[in-house]
């Protein structure tokens, strides 16, 4: 079986010491990010533990070899990180001991060995990749350890120690949405012409962006935009609501309504608010579907909405107001 | 010997390892497929409905749970409880109750962020939709009156879980303010218009009434018959509508003056009669008042004392009234020239 010197012990020892010192310790950001600290250090989420830097056996998180202190595969960034081989995860190497201790690795895909060692999420949506790769982890979002060998039977190291990369990506689920603004207004409404809501509230007399909504998500099936609320109102007085069709409303007959445009992104807008008249077809209860996107790419699609209002000439006078509610609802 | 069997030992173990009979058995959970939670309000710290779907690939049996999880300090109102959720089953609702009891499922809150469903004695088959109603939305046995209240703007998981296997979770983004108010301003209007500013009678005789007209008919003559003098239009988008009123004093010569009555009064051919009367048109509300709206004719206003001649009660379109004014006089009325000026005033009753 594979032996180690006391010398080759000492030496791996201050590689690790030294390796200790100048690897940063790593800050929780959005993405996983792993390295090679000691157990006692390590207050996140250890994947793997090892007898040294470089030339190494590996144990599982469970065991607890005192020589395997000295240098663990210590992971965070990502919310719900785990080592767990069940509900979420994906195995990024395969351990030789029977009991997951004192063990040579080799890569998932391969069948000799029957121990894995995984990454997991306790979140099922996140989608967790391990690989291996030469050089780097390009494409990953960090090493986890490094392989004297590829595929079999093979001593590790710290990410630095060898050219055979073990790395590690974990997406988690991601939703993003944005209003730019959450008050605008017409201004004074006319029964001779058209009105457009802007963000300083005054209003225009030329089709304008009222204000924008940004959405992203990395949902597979994608994501609706919904707004929901009654049209302009003040008591029972109601500045009515165009309807499911899209119409440029005509001077002097009340009417209320949106359009959008979108950019960016996979997100389209729909029916009825994507062409250049305008339409609105919800109310207080009810909502209306604005936008959507049938698959999620992370990429944030901008709406642009138009709103649009114009009174007859009885219309009672006084202060108009909705409140417009959003809401996007992604499908995982 | 001992070489021999450990020989034949580590050929066992080889194949044993090789053929994966010593690979863990893991049992993965089916993913939860079209999952979705579509809350009536994303804004931070606001209470708001959940309608929450999914589809379960392997269904959930008898007794098993569904365990819904919010993080991102999500509150689940603390005395929310079965009466404030619907659950479906393929589109069918079931029974909900504090506790599992035959076929009728559980449904409790277990924490400030968990609820717990146990399904009864009727498995759900593998590929059912479960269809989650959480809040005021819930109406199948009772109409829910709580809700569960967002976290801080970021992102909010909702886990399922439970003895059912199937998994999932989904982000939820809860941002600072999910609400566009929209404005706008309706200014009271109202318009008044005027034909004409001068109208004339003419040469007024006891032999036959007179009429006005917007030009002056010449020395010795004066308009026979009834004759629009001018008109006025009026409309107004005042929930009230409004009022015409005329003031001014009758026909006036120094100190002598054409009788004025009240009353709508037939033309009096060779008595003093000064009046006027409207007609109306239009696509408005208007209508002309009394005593001004009959066929005869009356002044009721004074120089000091004005006198409604037509009304809308509520926001009109516009109105013409077409006012037509008499004069006749006695064989004793004093000779000179008579005048006078009419003020009227739209009044919107906002």
């Amino acid at each position: 079986m594979f032996t180690i010197s006391k010398k080759v012990y000492k030496h791996f020892f201050v590689f690790g010491v030294f390796l200790f010192v100048l690897i940063p310790i790593s800050i929780a950001s959005a993405a996983l990010s792993c390295s090679i600290t000691t157990a006692a250090s390590c207050t996140d989420t250890v994947l793997l533990r090892l007898s040294g830097s470089s030339n190494a056996h590996a144990e599982l998180p469970s065991q607890a070899t005192a020589t395997y202190d000295g240098n663990v595969v210590c992971c965070n960034g990502v919310v719900g990180l785990g080592n767990s081989c069940s509900g979420n995860y994906a195995p990024f190497i395969k351990l030789s001991g029977i009991s997951g201790t004192n063990s040579h690795v080799e890569e998932t895909s391969q069948s000799n060995y029957s121990i894995n060692a995984c990454l997991s999420s306790s979140y099922a949506g996140d989608v967790i990749t391990t690989g291996y790769q030469a050089t780097n982890c390009t494409g990953y979002d960090t090493t986890l350890f490094s392989m004297a060998n590829t595929t079999t039977n093979s001593h590790v190291g710290s990410p630095a120690a060898y050219n055979n990369k073990v790395c590690a990506k974990v997406v988690p689920q991601s939703i993003t949405f944005n209003i730019s603004d959450s008050d605008v207004g017409f201004g004074n409404l006319s029964s001779s012409g058209l009105r457009y809501a802007t963000g300083d509230g005054v209003g225009s007399a030329t089709d304008t962006v009222s204000y924008t909504i940004d959405v992203s998500t990395n949902a597979a099936s994608g994501y609706g935009l919904y707004v929901r609320g009654d049209p302009l109102k003040n008591g029972a007085s109601t500045i009515d609501a165009i309807g499911g069709a899209n119409t440029t409303p005509s001077a002097g007959t009340k009417a209320f309504g949106i359009r959008a445009d979108a950019s960016g992104g996979v997100g389209a807008v729909v029916t009825p608010y994507d062409g250049s008249g305008f339409a609105y077809d919800a109310d207080a209860n009810t909502e209306t579907i604005v936008a959507s996107a049938a698959s999620g790419n992370g990429v944030t699609t901008t709406y642009s909405i138009h709103t649009v209002a114009t009174i007859d000439t009885l219309l009672d006078p006084g202060n108009y107001s909705t409140n417009l509610i959003y809401i996007v609802t992604a499908n995982f | 010997m001992i070489k021999k069997i450990t020989s034949f030992l580590t050929i066992v173990a080889l194949f044993v390892v090789s053929s994966g009979l010593m690979n863990p058995l893991v049992a993965n959970a089916a993913s939860i497929t079209s999952f979705t939670d579509t809350v009536t309000d994303l804004t931070a710290s606001t209470a708001a409905n959940h309608t929450i779907v999914f589809t379960t690939p392997t269904g959930v049996a008898s007794g098993q749970t569904i365990i819904l999880t919010f993080n991102n300090s999500t509150s689940i109102a603390a005395a929310l409880d079965y009466t404030d959720m619907d659950v479906k089953d393929d589109g069918v609702n079931v029974t909900l109750a504090a506790t599992p009891s035959g076929a009728t499922w559980g449904a409790v809150r277990t924490s400030g962020t968990v609820i717990t469903l146990t399904n009864g004695t009727t498995a759900v088959a593998g590929g059912s939709v479960i269809t989650i109603l959480i809040g005021t939305h819930a109406t199948n046995q009772s109409t829910g009156v709580r809700q569960i209240t967002n976290g801080s703007a970021g992102t909010t998981i909702l886990s399922i879980s439970g003895t059912f296997t199937d998994t999932g979770s989904l982000a939820i983004p809860i941002i600072s303010n999910g609400v566009v108010a929209v404005a706008a301003t309706v200014q009271p209007t109202i318009s008044f218009t005027l034909s004409d500013n001068t109208i004339y009678f003419g040469n007024l005789a006891s032999s036959g009434a007179c009429f006005a007209q917007g030009t002056d008919p010449g020395a010795g003559a004066c308009a026979s018959s009834e004759a629009e003098a001018f008109n006025m239009t009026a409309s107004t988008n005042s929930p009230g509508g409004y009022s015409l009123f005329v003031q001014g004093a009758t026909l006036t010569s120094g100190g002598n003056t054409i009788d004025d009555p009240d009353t709508n009064t037939a033309s009096t051919v060779g008595s003093e009669q000064f009046g006027l009367r409207l007609n109306v048109s239009g696509a408005g509300s208007g209508t002309v008042s009394a005593p001004y709206a009959a066929a005869g004719y009356a002044y009721a206003a004074t120089s000091s004392v004005s006198d409604e001649i037509a009304a809308a009660t509520a926001a009109s379109l516009t109105n013409t009234y077409s006012v037509r004014y008499i004069a006749n006089i006695s064989p004793v009325t004093e000779a000179g020239s008579y005048t006078t000026n009419h003020t009227y005033v739209a009044t919107g009753n906002f």
